[in-house]
């Protein structure tokens, strides 16, 4: 289990006792450095080894005694101020070699004030000072990969009260319990992001959701959305919100019972519309079951019910959803449409480690494929449609540009998945820097609907005259196009090339790995000599499936 | 304010210390619990924050500021003996 631990110049302990009480995914223990000793802690032993998380809290007079000198109208150096914060990078940044993630909180002022009024912005001025020093932490941080500053004005902005002098002057915590409650909730978000466990698709309701009025009774033309209406504006705007989402990486989809044809109409038509029919990844139109609707939708997107979010006006249906589909996140939704784009921000489930060029064109990508199965029906067999889709496979060796995206697919994938293997960038980074043993390449896939994008990792470990295979993924997106059997090909070349005899490959099942079993029963060609144990014999070459060009 | 309005004050802040425990370890919320001394189902940081969450929600519902621990350390968290005991001393307070 992961254990999160707290450090910081004050008492933290009501954060650890959040996040210890937390049982959402995935659970973590907690624990506390003694406060007041932030680079003993940083620099000491950790509370466990390796799947360690640092939770670094500090007020900045905690950190640096020049900004306290500053603080107390004392003059000082800038200069000498940024160093001390350089000093403080630095144990962050050598802790973070110890660490799986170091989450650092960035500095808010201890007490609310007015600092130094008009003159607070000017040079020698408070704030001015405090943004110099957060901007150089976080300048600093950044070299290290696992290490991420949150944002803790957030969790003053929306508390009340944000500073409770009393809890200082009892047990030395400057900040209140929501406050605390904040920050603990935001390195949970900010853990289930570093793991790839943020959702990925945004499921919407359509009629007082997406926009005001019921399309089926009132229709298009009369529907609250846009104009010179305080309410349709928020319907717009909450539109707004949603494609600024889809921009990231977060796919959208429709699921509302209604008359399709209605509808898409609204959508494709109503002039004031921000998301469009080209801006949805799927969508569930009818008058069936909205539970049975997101689990169809979800399977056809190959994804699972885990990464999805339902947001609907309607109470009922939201319950209905939660009890029927326990693992679909359905945030509770204000009745005012003029809070749903607050609500909407306020959503921590859609944190990511990185974003990467996958991400930002999802959407895309499941509107290809879309069009991909629609043109399936139209071949007679699936071989046909198979050479007709001119499948393209870009082999990569693993490398910078190519590092976080494997990354999130080692952590996301589950069911084309040789062994689950989990890793953080930095640990992935220290298993390749053995390139005597270890070696792993990316494979970017692409057809005539479009670009699939990075899709395939292949590890494999080095030992004797054996190419064992550990890594083993397959984004579900690229899977049944002969991919499958052109990462085992590119297995067996490589083993071949350095003179291994023969290449293995080890199952390890899990839940969901059952598609990644399935293949290697039945379609890798390769001997199953023991149960779960794959074996080729390196002396022959590998046949790959002659629709794929392959390309390095 | 009356003494069931009070206990309700104390009953609603120890949702707050609830908030810091895991769902099989929360405080039920009985008047005659012991929380505070020998004993005590709180320790001093959960003390803390059930007084001062005391103190902010009968600002709330009262409009009056309140100071419950204004005394020596000993004879406060005998007062904090029990929900009852806090009800009690939050009637007193108010009607001095």
């Amino acid at each position: 289990m992961t254990e999160i631990f707290v450090v910081s110049d004050f008492n933290a302990e009501l954060v650890t006792r959040y996040l210890a009480a937390d049982r959402s995914a995935p659970i973590a223990s907690a624990s506390s450095a003694p406060y007041g000793q932030v680079f003993q802690s940083l620099a000491g032993p950790l509370p466990s080894d390796g799947d360690c998380v640092s939770f670094v809290w500090t007020r900045p007079e905690g950190i640096s005694a020049l900004y306290a000198d500053h603080l107390r109208s004392i003059p000082v150096s800038t200069q000498a101020v940024l160093d001390s914060v350089d000093a403080f990078a630095a144990a962050v940044n050598a802790v973070a070699a110890r660490c799986r993630l170091v989450l650092v909180a960035n500095w808010v002022p201890t007490r609310a004030g007015r600092g130094l009024g008009m003159l607070d912005w000017r040079t020698g001025g408070h704030a001015d000072l405090l943004a110099r020093m957060n901007l150089r932490l976080s300048e600093a941080v950044a070299k290290s990969r696992n290490v991420y500053v949150l944002n803790g004005q957030r969790w003053l902005d929306g508390a009340r009260p944000a500073r409770e002098p009393k809890l200082w002057y009892m047990m030395k915590c400057p900040f209140s319990e929501s406050v605390c409650q904040a920050a603990a909730r935001d390195v949970k978000a900010a853990l289930r992001g570093a793991l790839g466990l943020g959702r990925k698709l945004l499921l919407l309701d359509l009629d007082d959701t997406l926009w005001g009025g019921i399309v089926g009774d009132d229709g298009r033309q009369r529907l609250r959305l846009g104009g010179h209406d305080h309410v349709g504006e928020a319907y717009q705007d909450f539109q707004r919100a949603l494609k600024m989402l889809s921009r990231r990486g977060i796919a959208l989809g429709v699921i509302s019972k209604n008359d399709e044809a209605v509808a898409m109409d609204a959508i494709d038509n109503h002039p004031e519309m921000v998301v469009r029919r080209s801006d949805l990844a799927g969508w569930r139109i009818n008058w069936n079951d909205k539970a049975r609707n997101i689990v169809d939708l979800a399977t056809e997107l190959n994804l699972g019910l885990q990464s999805i979010v339902y947001i609907d006006d309607n109470p009922a249906e939201r319950g209905r959803v939660r009890e029927a589909l326990p693992e679909v996140l359905v945030p509770d939704w204000p009745k005012d449409p003029t809070l749903y784009v607050d609500a909407l921000a306020q959503l921590d489930c859609f944190d990511q480690g990185a974003i990467t060029a996958e991400d930002l064109s999802r959407t895309q990508m499941y509107v290809a494929d879309r069009e991909r199965k629609e043109s399936a029906v139209s071949f007679a067999s699936m071989n046909e449609w198979l050479r007709s889709l001119d499948v393209t496979v870009r082999v990569a060796s693993i490398g910078s540009d190519n590092l976080k995206r494997a990354v999130q697919l080692l952590n996301k994938t589950n069911q084309m998945n040789l062994r689950t293997r989990r890793l953080t960038e930095s640990e992935l980074l220290s298993w390749i820097a053995e390139r005597d043993r270890h070696g792993m390449v990316t494979l970017t896939v692409a057809d005539r609907f479009g670009d699939l994008g990075l899709t395939g990792v292949l590890g494999w470990e080095r030992n004797g005259d054996q190419l064992e295979i550990v890594d083993y993924v397959l984004s579900c997106r690229a899977m049944g196009r002969g991919v499958e059997n052109v990462m085992v090909g590119l297995a067996v070349d490589t083993a071949r090339e350095g003179g291994a005899r023969r290449v293995v490959a080890r199952l390890l099942p899990t839940e969901r790995n059952n598609p990644c079993l399935e293949f290697w029963r039945t379609s890798s060609s390769f001997v199953e000599s023991e149960p779960n144990v794959y074996v080729w014999d390196a002396g022959t070459a590998y046949p790959r499936p002659d629709y794929v060009t392959v390309r390095s | 304010m009356d003494a069931q309005g009070a206990l309700d004050v104390v009953f609603q802040a120890l949702d707050v210390v609830n908030g810091l425990r895991s769902a099989d370890d929360q405080i039920p919320k009985q008047s005659d619990l012991r929380l505070a001394g020998s004993q005590g189902r709180l320790d001093s940081l959960s003390l803390v924050t059930l007084v001062v969450a005391i103190e902010r929600r009968i600002g709330e519902v009262s409009g009056r500021e309140l100071t419950l621990l204004d005394g020596d350390a000993e004879s406060g968290l005998d007062a904090l003996r029990t929900p009852a005991s806090i009800a009690d001393l939050i009637v007193r307070k108010l009607n001095s």
